[in-house]
C-alpha cells in the first residue's frame, strides 16, 4: 500500500471530519461490545467483524444520495450501521431477539432494511454480487438515476459468478460500484497465495469496467474515489471497480485465531 | 498488523486532522466517545432485554403468502 499523502488542505468541513469520526468510532465500539457479548455466551453461531475496515462504509456512503442502494457480504454490521440502521436493531438481531431488524431469526449475516435500502446481509461468499447487479438493473429499467454498493472481498474476487456479473454490468451499462473491500486475507489465505494478480481493480479491464485502487485507511481518500464512481454511474456510463484497501485488525470470524 | 494499527488505523487518522487543524480539542472528541459508549451501551441492552422470538414464529417468513402449518412436532 501506498503511504498516506498527507494532504495538505483537506477538501472536508470540519463537521464531516467530525461526523466521520462519530461513525466510523460507533462501528468500532459497537463491534467491540458485539465481541463481547459473543464471549459471554450472548451471541451464537456466525459473528464476523469490521474491526479496521470502518473507513471505507463510512467514506462510501458520504458519496451517496438517499435512495442509493447497498448489497454486501456476511461482515455486514458495519455497512447497516454506517447507512443509519438503528444499532440496537441490529445488536438484537445479532442476540437473536425479537427486537431485531430480522425479528431475531436471521442472526448476524442476514439483516434487511428497505427504508435505507440495505439488502443484505449475505452468508454465501460473492452471491451477493450478481444480486447487486439485479438491484442496478432494476434501477436502470425504473431510470430513477439510483446507484447500487455491491461490496465483497478480496477471496470473492477470484469467484466465477464476479466475472459473470461484470460481463452483464458492462453489457448494459448499470449503475453499479462493485467495491472490493481488499484486507488481504481469504479467510486466513494469504493474498499472495490465492490470487493470480495482486492488483485486483484491473480485472474489469476485460469487460471495459474502469476501476482503482484507493487506501481504505483513510476515509477522505475514499469518499473522494467513491464520489467519483458515483458520478461515473450517474451520468450512466455503466458500472466502476473501487479496490479499496484495508485492514481487518480481528480474524476472519469470532471462530477463527486472532491473525 | 500492529504497526498499521498504530501509523494507519483510520479513526487516528480523522482525529489527528480534527486536532491538528483546530476544528476540535481533546476534550471534544472525548465527549463524543462517551456519547457513542452509551450509545452502544443501550443497544447491547435492548439486545439483552428483548425476548426471544415466539415458538409461533418458527413456521413465519417462509413463504411468500403466509400457509397454513401443522402443529411444530
Amino acid at each position: 500500500m501506498a503511504t498516506r499523502k498527507k494532504p495538505a488542505k483537506p477538501n472536508v468541513s470540519a463537521e464531516e471530519l467530525k461526523t466521520f469520526y462519530r461513525d466510523m468510532l460507533l462501528i468500532r465500539r459497537f463491534e467491540e461490545k458485539a465481541g463481547q457479548l459473543y464471549g459471554m455466551g450472548l451471541i451464537g453461531g456466525f459473528c464476523h467483524l469490521y474491526i479496521g475496515q470502518e473507513a471505507v462504509v463510512v467514506g462510501l456512503e458520504a458519496a451517496t444520495e438517499d435512495g442509493d442502494k447497498r448489497v454486501t457480504t456476511y461482515r455486514d454490521h458495519g455497512h447497516m450501521l454506517a447507512c443509519g440502521m438503528e444499532p440496537g436493531g441490529v445488536m438484537a438481531e445479532l442476540t437473536g431477539r425479537e427486537g431485531g431488524y430480522s425479528r431475531g431469526k436471521g442472526g448476524s449475516m442476514h439483516m434487511f432494511s428497505t427504508d435505507k435500502h440495505f439488502y443484505g446481509g449475505h452468508g454465501i461468499v460473492g452471491a451477493n454480487v450478481p444480486l447487486g447487479a439485479g438491484l442496478a438493473f432494476a434501477d436502470k429499467y425504473l431510470d430513477n438515476g439510483r446507484v447500487t454498493f455491491t461490496y465483497f472481498g478480496d477471496g470473492a474476487a477470484n469467484q466465477g459468478q464476479v466475472y459473470e456479473t461484470f460481463n452483464m454490468a458492462a453489457l448494459w451499462d448499470l449503475p453499479v460500484i462493485f467495491v472490493i473491500e481488499n484486507n488481504q486475507y481469504a479467510m486466513g489465505t494469504s493474498m499472495a497465495r490465492s490470487t493470480s494478480t495482486p492488483d485486483i481493480y484491473t480485472r474489469g479491464a476485460a469487460f471495459g469496467i474502469p476501476g482503482e485502487a484507493v487506501d481504505g485507511m483513510d476515509v477522505l481518500a475514499v469518499k473522494e474515489a467513491g464520489e467519483k464512481a458515483v458520478a461515473h454511474c450517474r451520468s450512466g456510463k455503466g458500472p466502476y471497480i473501487l479496490e479499496v484497501k484495508t485492514y481487518r485488525y480481528r480474524g476472519h470470524s469470532m471462530s477463527d485465531p486472532a491473525k | 498488523m500492529q504497526k498499521v494499527r498504530e501509523e494507519k488505523d483510520c479513526i487516528e487518522h480523522d482525529s489527528d486532522l480534527l486536532l491538528s487543524g483546530k476544528h476540535a480539542t481533546e476534550d471534544d472528541l472525548k465527549a463524543i466517545d462517551k456519547e457513542i459508549k452509551a450509545q452502544v451501551n443501550a443497544s447491547a441492552e435492548f439486545a439483552k432485554e428483548s425476548p426471544e422470538p415466539a415458538l409461533e414464529e418458527l413456521w413465519t417468513d417462509i413463504y411468500a403468502t403466509e400457509m397454513k402449518q401443522a402443529a411444530p412436532v
